[in-house]
């Protein structure tokens, strides 16, 4: 219908800041170098982030770097100096040991408020303690008290503070508050409950690396929330308890723990990582029960921790109530330890429609029982069980860092063999150069073996990219 | 009776090339514009919509008959979003500037964030290609951007 014009010949200014601002900053800043009528249109970006590691390097000298924390400091005084927008939507200011510079991010905290700031991110955790994971129990003491006037700031959506203490009682004052995330800092069982009821339209809640909780108890009289991301938090008594009937996405990552779920719930989506874990333990029931308890779900991600460990419990081979997954994704070492596992989450997702299987290096553990002995090289191929999804509803395999090793093949010699109604196997090849001196070339000449195996689905693509 | 969407009052909407579309009127005020005609009484007699084609007005009232729709999931809604943007650029232009003139801010926004995805992690080289953009920097001019703005082009 319409004449294909060149979009932004014609658009108005005040049209392009608006498809700027859905840019991150610094892309915003690259389109300076368009043209001429490009080259000033970013300065008006709604979306403004200061974000330090734009200027300062990793791994740069101590000087080097007290250089680039100048020239980032200056940047942004100047930015802010020259900024003639009446509103700016988004504000994320990112800057490791805030200590000497109270006064330089309060002025830039404030220029965010002034122009009635919706999402506000303030970040001043340092880069490098996401480094090191072995201390995801350090106690890394936020140096930065949230600024008073913030609390008045009545029309904030989203907020997001790592690294800085704040008043939660204050919060009540956030009534448009719908998503939040708290990183490195102190949250007790009790200050999360008053959070969650001073803010009564919340739906998005992320937790990364908070501390000093006994039990995370997310529950609250008509809580809204949909999405809640739990990532390394420490939780003295490995507990948590949700109660949230509208939540729909729930995202783990952390210590083994035991959930529970109050009342019913809608959940479709779950990501379950339990790799901090360094120790292999007999708890196949306590994952067996979570499991359990969201079987409703339609989307599920799990890890090798969950392959090696789900057998371990009273039901090694499969759950009793079947899932209700559609899209499973396996974040795998295709280790043998892993078999039990796998095999463990075909038989218990019947509907399953995608199976995604993500291969990447993961802890293995040496003193891993299998419920029963096998042998390693036929696990896939001898006297096996076709589960329920395999030959009725597997449509679609995606291998993710494929590197054609036996336990791999053997596996897709059984989806292959068995899976009638499978319609596309795409494999992406691993990057890594194994220690046999194997690379990316190998791994695709291997994969030419697929072509001889035996395949039941007479409406197979085979996609390599 | 109770006054279900599907009684509810028709507006009709005339567009800039002499089209006229009858529209539910609970569809209509999703354009704010339209919205305080109607609350102004103003809305009687075909409103004359200057600045928007008949091909576009057919667009933009399609997308507000399914936000209008309240058994829509906000799941459905995004899913069927994602198919409504895929469009040429003529047409996304027209839409933009009819989404502005008529007040529909979510209209506005999700085509301003699809033309933004057009951008989003390409080269200078290729957006200029993608868009048609003509440099008119000299050499130097461009070298002088780079050394201002260091930082993101690093």
């Amino acid at each position: 219908m319409a004449d294909n014009i060149d979009l932004f010949t014609y658009l108005p200014i005040h049209l392009l800041i608006v498809i700027i601002s859905f840019l991150p900053f610094k892309e915003a800043a690259k389109t300076s170098i368009l043209s001429r009528r490009w080259r000033d249109i970013w300065r008006a970006t709604k979306n403004v982030e200061l974000d330090e590691s734009f200027f300062v390097k990793p791994g740069g000298s101590i000087s080097d770097q007290k250089v680039q924390r100048r020239n980032f400091l200056h940047f942004a005084q100047q930015w802010i100096k020259n900024y003639n927008e009446p509103a700016v939507h988004n504000f994320r200011l990112a800057f490791a040991r805030p200590t000497n510079f109270h006064g330089e991010m309060e002025r830039f905290i404030a220029f965010a408020t002034a122009r009635g700031v919706k999402a506000l991110a303030l970040d001043f955790a340092d880069p490098e303690w996401n480094d090191h994971d072995d201390d995801f129990h350090g106690n890394h003491v936020a140096l930065f008290d949230l600024p008073m006037h913030i609390y008045g700031h009545r029309v904030l959506e989203s907020l997001r503070l790592y690294s800085i203490n704040f008043l939660v009682f204050e919060f009540r004052n956030f009534v448009a508050l719908k998503d939040l995330s708290l990183g490195w800092v102190e949250l007790s069982t009790s200050s999360l409950k008053a959070l969650l009821l001073n803010c009564p339209s919340l739906e998005s809640l992320s937790l990364k690396k908070c501390r000093n909780m006994e039990v995370l108890n997310v529950s609250a009289p008509n809580l809204r929330l949909k999405r809640l991301v739990i990532d390394k938090c420490s939780i003295d008594e490995n507990t948590i308890a949700i109660e949230a009937p509208m939540l729909r996405f729930l995202q783990y990552c952390g210590a083994l723990s035991s959930f529970y779920f109050d009342g019913p719930h809608c959940m479709q989506e779950a990501n379950l990582d339990f790799m901090v874990e360094s120790e292999f333990a007999e708890s196949g029931d306590l994952l067996y029960y979570l499991l359990q308890e969201i079987c409703c779900i339609r989307v599920l991600t799990v890890c090798s921790y969950m392959l090696q460990v789900i057998p371990t419990g009273e039901e090694p081979l499969g759950l009793s109530t079947p899932l209700h997954v559609r899209h499973l994704i396996l974040k795998t070492a295709m280790h043998e330890n892993e078999f039990y596992g796998i095999s463990f989450f075909l038989k218990s997702c019947p509907h399953l429609e995608t199976l995604s299987i993500e291969i990447g290096p993961a802890k293995i553990f040496e003193d891993y029982e299998p419920p029963y002995e096998f042998e390693t090289h036929s696990f896939w191929t001898r006297n096996v069980l076709v589960f329920r999804c395999i030959n009725r509803t597997l449509k679609a395999v995606e291998i993710k860092g494929f590197r054609g090793t036996p336990n791999e093949l053997q596996l897709l010699k059984y989806l292959l063999k068995f899976g009638r109604v499978m319609e596309k196997l795409t494999l992406n090849f691993s990057r890594e150069v194994l220690s046999n001196g194997r690379n990316m070339a190998s791994y695709q000449q291997i994969a030419q073996q697929l072509q001889q195996f035996e395949i039941a689905s007479g409406n197979l693509r085979l996609l390599i990219c | 009776m109770s006054l279900s969407p599907s009684t509810s009052k028709m507006l009709s909407l005339k567009s800039s090339d002499g089209k006229v579309l009858e529209v539910e009127e609970h569809v209509a005020v999703l354009c704010e514009t339209i919205k305080s005609l109607v609350e102004d009484g103003c809305a009687d007699s075909p409103i004359p919509l200057a600045n928007v084609d008949g091909a576009t007005l057919g667009n933009v009232m399609e997308w507000c008959k399914k936000h209008a729709d309240q058994k829509a999931s906000a799941d459905d809604l995004e899913d069927w979003d994602a198919e409504f943007v895929e469009r040429d650029q003529g047409e996304l232009y027209h839409l933009i500037m009819a989404a502005n003139y008529l007040n529909i801010k979510g209209l506005l926004d999700l085509i301003c964030q699809k033309v933004a995805d057009m951008i989003k992690g390409k080269h200078p080289e290729k957006i200029r290609e993608i868009f048609n953009i003509e440099n008119d920097f000299t050499p130097e001019q461009q070298e002088q951007i780079r050394k201002d703005n260091s930082w993101a082009f690093e």
